[in-house]
């Protein structure tokens, strides 16, 4: 796991925000000047942002003013409702309030792991088998399938004994004659996979260049090759593939950070199990899927 | 104490915009990127075949959330089809494609796009409407498989204003989750689809699914594009609360198409199960068709879903009694509340609907149903897997063996009634959006049920024997059409260049067949089906192919059938007075059905599934047409 999500500075920024958030909502009722609703410029501001964030433009004066009384109207109810309590163990209430939690946590991933050059260039180091590019290879392909030869790896194999492995020219068009293709030119792995099956570009690997080889065997039966050229794998530059591997951080950051933040979060409460309805062992079940400690 | 954290929010508040504008304006970049992207990769003028799902939902659908698979997401729809591995949105396991997909369209329900998880999320304008709060009331929790099976239940009636227990009804759904209020959801998945385009590695085309559900009857559309997110940020997606008759959305197809220069392809899916309306006679208004209404429906529905999970709309036995393979997928589950299997007409099946086209054409003039094939998923869970080996099932109620036995909530089917299948391949001159898109416009596309088979077809009337070895791709395209295509009025009969590979992973080829229909004197139509090429040297159709399946294990060997079969074929009962269309059809030999194999896993009777043993999986051709009017 990153160091970033270990960072104990982190954590507190974090779980700060949190903790305001949830204070600000519960302990509202209690602020004093709790009768008055202030129309200022900052909230304002504040209503005309939230509809910008979903509409993607300012609203206008007659529609500002029907979010002002919207507002008002949401802000009145809201304070009543929290002065009778309302807000107390209700099922609706506490879904939202832990589901704006985990909203909150996807937010607040771009803000504890934002995508700079070198969060991307360590990403990019560390997984390398996510953006590997494998060899490319050009080559010219034989085919020996059952329906034309009894035995087509006895036949292949007599073919290339009997002939000189470095001419080119000498089993060229020896092979089955059907729309298999013949010719690859700088095959990616994917374009090997798709033509010839899913194993056959990772046995191409060790083979020797500028020589028959084989036979290799595929779905549609035996095959000598003759590589003309490979291109080694490598691992590309941050600068030639920013997009994929920004999109690969970004998604692992949120899948991460989420788990992370709730299971911060977690260590502040004891879960006890005090059941008589359930026995024992479903206790114990129970107690290892939450990971209750003794 | 509160004055520090608050002060620390305050901080962590600020550095939280600053971050997120720099990634806004690496996003501009990558907004016009992908043209030049596009201009970068190579092209082979003579094409290869691309894999790809023009048909996947999820979780934006409301259906999708209904069946109690709210993790499903566009973001895991284009990770697995790429080859990755994902956690199943709908069991959480993990979950990978044998080999990749070439491109996916993600094809959610434009009807309430995306409102659905925002209804839960609590959202002004969605969450406190008359309908946000009637749902919340039956279903308050999220995770309730039942309320929310009610919730979708009563979609299905007030949607077609139906009465429902929730005195909802199709106006209340527009004004209340509709219309405009889509357009975050429809922003937000234009996003994610920009973000996972990678021309000439993995294509993303931009679409959705307009859902007409006329009195029962399925009478959906996908619709696609080539264009990026620029042109689709300026619509909000057509859905059938607008009108569902498919002309007020090929109305809209036009003018959307003209305003922000939209290219548009429409494919109608499930004919099986259109209630005799897929391929009818008449308009959906009862009016007969006539020669507009066959134009306007040719220039946006070139091409038909002939095979998806909810069965093969191929042809049906009943109408097809001399096709001994017809038998195959056969889906008959109405989308009707009263779990109706209604008796299949000429006008639900793909191969008489075609029949039926040559009948309007001598008609009116226009052929209306001149159709390519193509196969999709319609999976319901964002995983387009749809492997006998791999299959994720259509949604959550059928994702695991365990659940198939049981009713899907989908008509009156259950989950072993579900087909893994299809895929569509795609001849194109590269991997990209607008290549793609080309290749759907002149039907140069196949179905298929699941396996990868590489499958040419040329018609022509100048190919000889000679020109199958060799280029035959080459000389194909010079001296005649490939599938999808037309072929002029001639007194030769036409010859056709067939070549078929198996999937180099999969199993080997039983035969391949080409079938024929015509239109005779009299304004009734014919069909036949011949037998051109025939594995393991048979030269009798009659004689099967054998079956190697092992039903106690699942298991199948390659040491029957053929891994390539081609052939030169030439119409023997050519008459050049008759319009006609011919497309091909190969077989695979016997593999397991999925069923098999969880039967095997569950350690029941295989009959205890109600489905055979094995299937021969299959790919089909879109047709070549013969005109005889046309010089």
């Amino acid at each position: 796991m990153s160091n970033w999500l270990k960072e104990p500075l982190l954590h507190f920024i974090i779980l700060g925000a949190v903790i305001f958030f949830v204070y600000d909502i519960t302990d509202a009722g209690e602020r004093s000047g709790d009768d008055q609703i202030v129309l200022n410029d900052e909230t304002l501001t504040h209503i005309s942002a939230l509809w910008e964030l979903q509409w993607k433009r300012k609203p206008t004066y007659e529609e500002l003013e029907g979010l002002i009384s919207d507002y008002v109207e949401q802000e009145i109810l809201y304070r009543e409702a929290l002065r009778m309590n309302l807000d107390h163990n209700d099922e609706i209430v506490k879904r939202r309030l832990s589901q704006k939690m985990e909203f909150m946590a996807s937010d607040l991933t771009k803000l504890i792991a934002p995508a700079t050059d070198e969060a991307l260039q360590k990403y990019l180091e560390e997984h390398p088998e996510k953006f590997f590019s494998p060899p490319k290879y050009s080559f010219h392909l034989l085919t020996f399938t059952s329906s034309n030869h009894d035995n087509p790896k006895d036949f292949s194999q007599s073919l290339l004994r009997d002939a000189d492995p470095s001419n080119l020219e000498a089993l060229l068009k020896k092979g089955d004659i059907t729309q298999i293709p013949t010719k690859f030119d700088e095959a990616s792995k994917q374009k090997v996979d798709r033509e010839l099956g899913i194993e056959f570009h990772s046995s191409m690997n060790e083979l020797p260049i500028n020589q028959w080889v084989g036979p290799i065997l595929s779905g549609y039966g035996e095959h000598l090759l003759f590589i003309t050229d490979k291109t080694e794998g490598y691992l590309p530059e941050l600068a030639e593939i920013r997009d994929e591997v920004q999109r690969d951080f970004e998604y692992d950051m949120e899948q991460k950070s989420k788990e992370v933040i709730y299971q911060e979060i977690k260590k502040n409460y004891e879960i006890v199990i005090n059941s008589e309805s359930l026995d024992e062992d479903q206790i114990g079940k129970l107690s290892s899927l939450l990971k209750v400690t003794e | 104490m509160k004055k520090i954290i608050f002060t620390l929010y305050a901080i962590s508040f600020l550095s939280f915009f600053s971050c997120t504008n720099n990634p806004k304006s690496t996003g501009a970049e990558t907004e016009g990127s992908p043209s030049s992207k596009e201009d970068a990769i190579s092209e082979n003028p003579l094409k290869d075949v691309y894999w790809g799902d023009t048909h996947n939902h999820t979780g934006n659908s409301f259906d999708v959330f209904l069946f109690g698979t709210p993790n499903s997401t566009p973001e895991i729809a284009y990770r697995f089809a790429r080859g990755e591995e994902v956690e199943s949105p709908t069991t959480g396991q993990p979950w990978k494609l044998t080999k990749p997909l070439d491109f996916l369209v993600v094809a959610d329900h434009a009807e309430l796009l995306g409102s659905i998880p925002l209804m839960y999320s609590n959202t002004p304008g969605i969450t406190d409407t008359k309908t946000g709060q009637t749902f919340l009331e039956i279903a308050p929790d999220k995770n309730d498989e039942a309320g929310l099976q009610k919730i979708y239940d009563i979609l299905n009636y007030a949607a077609f204003d139906q009465p429902n227990e929730a005195n909802l009804g199709a106006k209340d759904l527009v004004q209340d989750f509709g219309g405009a209020k889509v357009k975050e959801a429809w922003t937000r998945y234009i996003e994610t689809a920009e973000k996972y385009n990678d021309p000439g590695k993995f294509t993303t085309l931009i679409g959705w699914e307009w859902t007409s559900n006329n009195r029962g009857a399925n009478l959906h559309r996908v619709v696609f594009m080539p264009q990026g997110g620029d042109v689709a940020k300026q619509f909000i997606p057509y859905s059938s609360l607008e009108s569902d008759d498919p002309e007020d959305l090929w109305t809209w197809l036009e003018a959307t198409s003209q305003q922000t220069g939209a290219e548009f392809v429409a494919i109608p899916h499930n004919p099986n199960i259109s209630l005799g309306l897929m391929f009818a006679e008449t308009r959906l208004n009862g009016e007969p068709i006539d020669k507009d209404y066959a134009e306007k429906r040719m220039k946006w529905e070139r091409s038909v879903e002939i095979t998806q999970i909810k069965g093969d709309s191929e042809t049906h036995p009943v109408l097809s009694p001399n096709d001994e393979f017809a038998n195959f997928e056969t889906y008959d589950f109405a989308l009707t509340p009263d779990g109706d299997r209604p008796a299949p007409t000429r006008a639900d099946y793909v191969r008489s609907g075609l029949k039926r086209g040559l009948e309007l054409e001598k008609k009116i003039g226009t052929n209306p149903y001149k159709v390519g094939f193509v196969g999709s998923t319609d999976s319901h869970t964002g995983l387009s897997a749809i492997e006998e080996t791999n299959f994720a099932g259509k949604g959550q109620h059928d994702a695991t063996p365990e659940k198939r036995p049981h009713p899907t909530g989908i008509g009156s089917s259950k989950g072993w009634d579900m087909g893994a299948a299809g895929w569509v391949g795609v001849w194109a001159e590269s991997n990209s959006r607008q290549s793609l898109v080309d290749a759907f416009q002149r039907k140069e596309v196949y179905a298929t049920t699941g396996p990868r088979i590489t499958l040419r077809v040329f018609g022509g009337y100048n190919f000889n024997e000679a020109d199958l070895t060799g280029e035959m791709v080459k000389n194909g395209y010079e001296k005649g059409v490939p599938m999808g295509g037309d072929l002029a009025s001639s007194q030769k009969a036409p010859g056709f260049l067939i070549s078929a590979i198996k999937d180099p992973d999969g199993a080997n080829l039983d035969r391949v067949q080409v079938i024929k229909g015509w239109v005779k004197a009299d304004g009734t139509s014919e069909e036949k089906v011949y037998d051109v090429a025939l594995s393991d040297d048979r030269t009798d159709g009659k004689v099967k192919v054998g079956n190697t399946v092992d039903l106690e294990t699942g298991k199948y060997t390659n040491s029957i059938g053929d891994p390539e079969l081609k052939v030169f074929w030439t119409d023997p009962d050519f008459n050049s007075d008759q319009n006609a269309f011919y497309y091909v059809r190969v077989l695979e030999i016997p593999t397991p059905r999925y069923s098999l194999l969880d039967a095997i896993y569950l350690g029941i009777d295989v009959k205890e599934t109600g489905h055979p043993a094995t299937i021969q999986e299959r790919v089909y051709s879109s047709p070549i047409w013969y005109n005889s009017s046309q010089q």
